[in-house]
């Protein structure tokens, strides 16, 4: 899978995040930035990822996919610590 | 047991830690469950496993019972707490260590 193609499926299934892919093949990494996971634990904030990606993990065209899950104020406030 | 979704039930409901991951702990065969068993062992927890390489129909049944795609899956107190992302990040802050000492105090109570 191209990185695009994953950023596509996590940007269409949540929309009006920010999504930062790295990786290749079949093992990405990603940066998910957005409105909606204000107020989410740690699983559920992945388990709405992961659903938008269910379809290539479940053919293994995608095997893994590690993330940070991040809302806007997080994201900012960890800019501003950098 | 036929019905392979009450096992999946009955061992999260058993065991107040469950890591379902790929091999087994003295040999795990993916590096995500490589770093689950590494942050359980350094918490000093005992906990139980299932290889799901071993297992295919857990492997295939427990995404849809967790809502989790893939493998390794950590089950704190019948709950899923993660894949190895956040079991690690628990680990980092400490917090593992006091989900887990919870888990188990809580075991020998009941």
């Amino acid at each position: 899978m191209e990185i695009a193609e994953v950023r596509a499926l996590i940007e269409t299934g949540i929309p009006g995040c920010e999504v930062r892919v790295e990786g290749e093949g079949c093992s990405f990494s990603a940066v998910i930035i957005g409105e909606a996971f204000e107020g989410l634990n740690s699983v559920k904030r992945q388990q709405k990822v992961l659903a938008t990606v269910t379809e290539p993990l479940s053919t293994g065209a995608l095997h893994a996919i590690s993330m940070k899950v991040y809302t806007p104020a997080e994201w900012s406030r960890l800019a501003d610590s950098a | 047991m036929s019905n392979i979704e009450d096992t999946i039930r009955d061992q999260i409901a058993k065991h107040p830690v469950i890591l379902y991951m790929k091999g087994v702990p003295e040999m795990p065969q993916c590096g995500f469950s490589a770093k689950a068993v590494s942050c359980l062992q350094s918490a000093g927890v005992p906990f139980a496993y299932v290889n799901i390489l071993a297992a295919p129909s857990i492997r295939e049944k427990l995404p849809s019972i967790s809502q989790w795609p893939t493998f390794p899956q950590l089950f704190i107190g019948g709950e899923l707490v993660g894949g190895s992302d956040i079991v690690s990040e628990l680990s980092a802050s400490g917090e593992l260590k006091t989900l887990l000492d919870a888990a188990v105090a809580g075991q020998a109570e009941g």
